[in-house]
C-alpha cells in the first residue's frame, strides 16, 4: 500500500529524513516507532502528500502521492495536532469533509454517533476537551471510508475505555474493509497489541521493519547463571545486544533463534537457562541502544 | 461521486464564504449606507429638485476614486482570510493533505476572496440603480462605471495581496509586506532622493520616466488619480483615457495572480511560520532590508545629529544601520538572535552600500549632467537671484531662443561644476532653479542651491557661466517674461504697488519714514503703460550681474510690484454644480479660477515715463519720493 524509497528531507540544513525506505503491506497495521525527533511525523506528512521530498519517491497504492488527489482521496489522516476551522463543530466539519472526500459515508456518520456519545455534535470543536476532539476526528476520519488510515499519536488524550473502543473500530475496518493503518505512537505496549508490522526509525532512517512475530522471535531475553560469579566468555556466534548481572544471574539480550541460543549456551554448562520473548518496548530500547540512544542500562 | 480533480472545490468555497461572512456582510452594509440608501433618503440640494440632486449624486459616484482605500484594505483582509491556513503548520499540513490539487485550492480560495467583494459590488450596483428608479431617475451608466472602477481596484489589490501571501509564511509578515510593497517605489524615492540631492550638483528630484514609473509602481496613488467622469462645460463626460489605467492594472492583477499560482505550486508546506517562504527570495529580503534600513536610518540619524553637509557621517551611519538592519533581517529569517555567523552577508551588504554611494557620487546614471535637448523642451520655468539685484525672480519661457539661452546657462553651470567663492567680494548667482516641461509631458527639475560665482573677465568667454548668464539677463524677451511686462491679451492687472516711498522732508533719521503706496484701480493701465515704455527703452527691468551698474541706470531703493492674473485653462475649473435646473438638463457653474503672477523690479531715475505718471497721479510729491542708494546712504551716514 505504501512504498517509501530513499526519501530525504532537510529543513534549513537539518536533515530530518536521511534516505528513508519503508513499505507497508495492504491490510496491515503498521506501527511506526522511534525516539523523539526520529522523523516519524515528517515521514507521515510526506505520505499524506503535505510535504514534498527533497529526493526519493513515495508511492501509495502504486502511484506517487504528492499532488495526486485521487491517491489522497483514499487516505484519511489524523495528525498529532488536530486542525479544524475556528468555531466549526463536528457537524460542520462533517459537511466540509463530505464535500471533499468522494467516499464520505453519511450513513456511517449516523451509525458512529453511538460510538462517540460524549461528543457534542454541534458544539464548536475547540470547546471540547482534548480527548473529545480526538474522538471527533476519529469519527470524521472513519466516515471517509479510507483505504489507508494514517494516525500520528492517535490515542493520546483518550481514556482507556475510549482507546479500546477506537482500536476496536479500527480493527473492525481492517478486518471487514481491508483498511491499511499506519500508526505512529510512543505507546509501545498498545502498539504491540494491535500492530502486525513494526518499523523503528532513528535519525531519519529506518533501523528495521519486520512483522512483530519475526521481531519477537529474533531477539530474545536470556536469564542464566553459571558456577562462577562472572560471565564466562560467550561464543562469538552469539549476537549479544545487552548484558546485565544481578547476583549470579545474568540477563542477556541476544539476537537469534531460541534453539541456536540454547545450543551455544549449553556448551558453557550453565546452571540454568530461561529464554523469554521481548516486549516491543524492550526491542525498541535495545535496537536503539546500538544507535547511541540514551537509555541503556535498564534493569530488566 | 464528487470529482477530486476539478479546478474548483465547492466545499472549500462554501466554507470560506461562511467562515468569513463578516468581511462581505460589513462591506455590504457600508456600501448600502454609502450608495442606495443615500439615494433613497435624498431630499434635494438647496435650490434643486430631487431628481437633479439624485442625478448629480449618481454621476459623482464615478468621479472620484474613494474606493481605492476600501479596496486597498479589503484586498489584504480577504487575502489574510482565505490564505490564512498557510501560516500555521497544523493547518497547512491538514489542508495540503486533503485530496485537492494545489491549483484547485488556490483557484477556489482566490475566487472566494474575489467573491467577498465583487458580489456585494454587483448587488449594491443593482440596488443603487433601483433606488434611482424609485426616485424617478434611471441612470445606470455612472453606477456601472462605479462598479467597474471599484471592482478593478479590488481585483488588483486582492491579486497583489495574494502574491504577497505566497511570499511569506507568517500572518503578521503578510500585511507588512503588502504595505511595504505597495509603497516601496515611493519609499525608495523618498530615501534615495536626498542622497542624490546631496551628492549630485543641481539634482532636485526624480522626474520624467523614473517618476512616472514610481507613480505606476505605487498603485494606491496611481489608482486614486483615476476619475472616470469629469464635467466639461457643465456636462458630465466620461474620461475614456482613464480606462487605459484600469486596463493596465487589471493586466497587472492577472500577472500577479499567475505569479502567485506559480509560487503556490512550489510552496513548501513546512515554510509555515517563516517570514519569507521562498528560499530564493531570502537573500533578496535580507539585503533589501539591510539597504533600505541602512539608508533611511542613516539619513534620519544624520538629520537629527545635524550632519547636513557632510558625506562621511552619512556614509558611516548608512553602513552602521545597514549592518544592524541586515542582522535584524537575519534574525527574522532564522527566528533566532544568534545570527553573527552570517557576518559574510553583512560584508557583502557593505560592499553594495559602498557601490551605491560611489555610483551616485560619480554620477554613473548621468543625472548631474542631464541637460535636455532644446527640441525636447516645451517650456522652462526659471527661478534665480543675482547678488547685486537682491531680488528673487522667476519666469516661464516657451520661445525657442530663450529656451536655448537657459539651456546654455544650465550647460555652463553643470560643466563648470560646484565652485566655492574665493572671497566675499566675488559676484554670484544663487537659487537657480530650472523646471523643464518637456514635449512628452514629462518634467525635469534642476535646482542649484549653491552660489554660482560670476566674473567680469569671463563676460566674453563663450560657454562660461558668466557669459551665458549675461546673454540671458540682457535678453529683452526674457526680461519681459521675468517682469510680466509682455502679458497676454486676457491678462488682468490686479495690482501695482510702489514701495517703499520715502518721506524725505527732513534730514533727521526720524523723519525718513517709508510708505507702501498702491496705485488705484483707475490708474493701473496708465502706470503699466508707462512702465512698459520705460522697459522698452531699457530704463527699467535691468538685471545687474555685477556691482558695477550699467551706464545711465540708477536704481532707486524702491521697487515696483506688479500682480497680474490670467484665466486658468482646465476642465477642473468646473467645480461647482448648480441644481436649479430640471434633472434632465442639469447645469454646472464654472468656478472663477485664475493663475496669479507677481513680479518685482527696481524703479530707476531714468524711468521718466513712469516717474511722470506717478507724479501726475500724486504718488510722487514733495513729501513722498523714491531715493537712490546713494541718497539712502547719505541719509544714514550724514552727520
Amino acid at each position: 500500500m505504501i512504498k517509501v524509497n530513499e526519501v530525504s528531507k532537510s529543513f534549513d540544513g537539518f536533515r530530518a529524513l536521511n534516505g528513508l525506505s519503508m513499505s507497508v503491506e495492504k491490510g496491515s497495521i503498521y506501527g511506526l516507532v522511534g525516539p523523539n525527533g526520529a522523523g516519524k511525523s515528517t515521514i507521515i506528512r510526506h505520505i499524506v502528500g503535505a510535504y514534498r521530498p527533497d529526493s526519493g519517491t513515495i508511492l501509495v497504492d502504486g502511484v506517487p502521492i504528492y499532488e495526486n488527489p485521487i491517491a489522497k482521496s483514499k487516505i484519511s489522516y489524523i495528525p498529532d495536532e488536530l486542525y479544524y476551522f475556528m468555531s466549526a463543530s463536528t457537524k460542520d466539519m462533517m459537511k466540509f469533509y463530505r464535500g471533499i472526500y468522494p467516499k464520505f459515508d453519511d450513513t456511517r456518520y449516523n451509525l458512529l454517533r453511538e460510538a462517540f456519545p460524549e461528543v457534542k455534535e454541534t458544539a464548536p470543536i475547540r470547546r471540547l476537551s482534548k480527548g473529545m476532539q480526538k474522538q471527533s476526528s476519529f469519527w470524521l476520519s472513519m466516515c471517509c471510508n479510507p483505504d489507508l488510515l494514517i494516525l500520528d499519536e492517535p490515542v493520546d488524550g483518550l481514556d482507556p475505555v475510549m482507546r479500546r473502543q477506537v482500536w476496536s473500530l479500527l480493527m473492525g475496518d481492517v478486518a471487514q474493509r481491508g483498511t491499511t493503518v499506519l500508526v505512529s505512537s510512543h505507546n509501545l505496549r498498545e502498539l504491540e497489541d494491535v500492530c502486525d508490522h513494526v518499523g523503528i526509525l532513528s535519525h531519519g532512517k529506518l533501523l528495521l521493519q519486520r512483522s512483530l512475530n519475526d521481531l519477537q522471535d529474533n531477539v530474545l531475553k536470556v536469564q542464566t547463571a553459571f558456577s562462577t560469579d562472572y560471565l564466562p566468555t560467550l561464543p562469538k556466534e552469539l549476537d549479544v545486544l545487552h548484558a546485565t548481572q544481578i547476583g549470579r544471574v545474568h540477563t542477556l539480550i541476544i539476537r537469534g533463534s531460541q534453539e541456536q541460543i540454547r545450543g551455544k549456551l549449553s556448551t558453557l554448562s550453565p546452571l540454568f537457562v530461561d529464554i523469554l520473548p521481548l516486549t516491543l518496548e524492550e526491542i525498541f530500547i535495545f535496537e536503539l541502544g546500538g544507535e547511541d540512544y540514551a537509555v541503556r542500562d535498564i534493569v530488566l | 461521486m464528487r470529482s477530486v480533480t476539478s479546478s474548483f472545490n465547492r466545499a472549500i468555497y462554501q466554507k470560506n464564504m461562511l467562515r468569513f461572512w463578516p468581511i462581505w456582510v460589513v462591506y455590504s452594509i457600508i456600501l448600502a449606507f454609502m450608495l442606495p440608501l443615500q439615494i433613497l433618503i435624498q431630499r434635494g440640494y438647496e435650490g434643486s429638485t430631487i431628481q437633479a440632486s439624485v442625478t448629480s449624486q449618481l454621476w459623482s459616484m464615478a468621479r472620484y476614486n474613494e474606493g481605492v482605500i476600501f479596496c486597498f484594505l479589503l484586498g489584504i483582509i480577504a487575502a489574510m482570510a482565505v490564505y490564512g491556513y498557510l501560516y500555521t503548520s497544523r493547518s497547512a499540513c491538514t489542508m495540503h493533505s486533503l485530496p485537492i490539487k494545489r491549483q484547485s485550492l488556490f483557484l477556489t480560495n482566490y475566487l472566494s476572496g474575489l467573491s467577498m467583494v465583487l458580489i456585494p459590488n454587483v448587488i449594491i450596483a443593482i440596488l443603487t440603480i433601483s433606488a434611482g428608479v424609485c426616485r424617478g431617475v434611471f441612470l445606470p451608466v455612472p453606477v456601472l462605471l462605479w462598479l467597474l472602477l471599484w471592482s478593478v481596484c479590488f481585483i488588483f489589490f486582492f491579486s497583489f495581496a495574494t502574491f504577497c501571501a505566497m511570499l511569506t509564511g507568517s500572518i503578521l509578515a503578510l500585511p507588512t509586506f503588502y504595505v511595504i510593497f505597495n509603497f516601496l517605489a515611493a519609499g525608495l524615492m523618498f530615501i534615495i532622493t536626498p542622497v542624490m540631492e546631496y551628492f549630485l550638483y543641481g539634482f532636485f528630484s526624480i522626474e520624467g520616466v523614473a517618476l512616472s514609473a514610481i507613480e505606476w509602481l505605487t498603485p494606491t496613488i496611481m489608482l486614486s488619480y483615476v476619475h472616470l467622469v469629469t464635467f466639461v462645460n457643465g456636462i458630465p463626460t466620461i474620461l475614456y483615457q482613464e480606462f487605459t489605467t484600469l486596463a493596465i492594472y487589471f493586466v497587472a492583477a492577472i500577472v500577479f495572480t499567475l505569479l502567485a499560482l506559480m509560487l503556490y505550486l512550489r510552496h513548501a508546506t513546512e515554510s509555515a511560520g517563516d517570514i519569507v517562504s521562498t528560499k530564493l527570495l531570502r537573500p533578496i529580503f535580507r539585503y533589501s532590508v539591510g539597504f533600505c534600513g541602512g539608508l533611511s536610518l542613516g539619513l534620519f540619524t544624520t538629520a537629527i545629529l545635524h550632519f547636513y553637509d557632510m558625506a562621511l557621517p552619512l556614509i558611516a551611519f548608512t553602513l552602521l544601520w545597514g549592518i544592524v538592519s541586515y542582522f535584524v533581517a537575519e534574525m527574522l529569517l532564522q527566528k533566532s538572535f544568534r545570527v553573527l555567523n552570517a557576518w559574510k552577508g553583512a560584508v557583502i551588504l557593505c560592499v553594495i552600500i559602498g557601490a551605491f554611494f560611489v555610483s551616485i557620487s560619480f554620477d554613473v546614471y548621468g543625472f548631474e549632467k542631464a541637460v535636455p535637448a532644446s527640441d525636447q523642451v516645451s517650456s522652462i520655468r526659471i527661478n534665480f537671484r543675482a547678488k547685486h539685484d537682491g531680488r528673487s525672480h522667476s519666469a516661464t519661457v516657451s520661445d525657442i531662443d530663450t529656451i536655448n539661452q537657459i539651456l546654455a546657462l544650465h550647460q555652463a553651470i553643470v560643466t563648470t561644476g560646484p565652485e566655492s567663492l574665493v572671497t566675499s567680494e566675488v559676484d554670484y548667482l544663487n537659487r537657480v532653479h530650472l523646471n523643464y516641461m518637456n514635449e512628452d509631458g514629462s518634467t525635469l527639475l534642476s535646482r542649484f542651491y549653491q552660489t554660482i560665482p560670476v566674473y567680469e573677465e569671463d563676460l566674453e568667454t563663450l560657454s562660461s557661466v558668466t557669459w551665458a548668464a549675461n546673454q540671458l539677463f540682457t535678453d529683452q524677451m526674457f526680461k519681459a517674461c521675468v517682469f510680466n511686462l509682455n502679458p497676454t491679451e486676457d491678462a488682468r492687472i490686479d495690482n501695482i504697488s510702489i514701495t517703499p516711498m520715502w518721506n524725505t522732508t527732513g534730514i533727521d533719521d526720524t523723519l525718513m519714514t517709508t510708505t507702501d503706496v498702491y496705485v488705484d484701480d483707475a490708474n493701473l493701465s496708465k502706470v503699466f503703460d508707462a512702465i512698459q515704455k520705460d522697459f522698452a527703452a531699457g530704463n527699467l527691468g535691468q538685471i545687474p550681474l555685477f556691482a558695477s551698474q550699467p551706464e545711465n541706470y540708477t536704481p532707486y531703493r524702491t521697487s515696483i510690484y506688479i500682480d497680474l492674473s490670467t484665466p486658468r485653462n482646465s476642465s477642473d475649473s468646473y467645480d461647482y454644480l448648480s441644481y436649479d435646473m430640471e434633472y434632465s438638463n442639469t447645469i454646472y457653474t464654472k468656478s472663477e479660477t485664475r493663475s496669479y503672477h507677481s513680479s518685482e523690479f527696481a524703479l530707476t531715475a531714468e524711468a521718466v515715463n513712469t516717474l511722470a505718471v506717478l507724479n501726475e497721479i500724486g504718488i510722487i510729491h514733495d513729501q513722498q519720493s523714491p531715493v537712490t542708494y546713494a541718497e539712502y546712504a547719505d541719509f544714514y551716514y550724514h552727520d
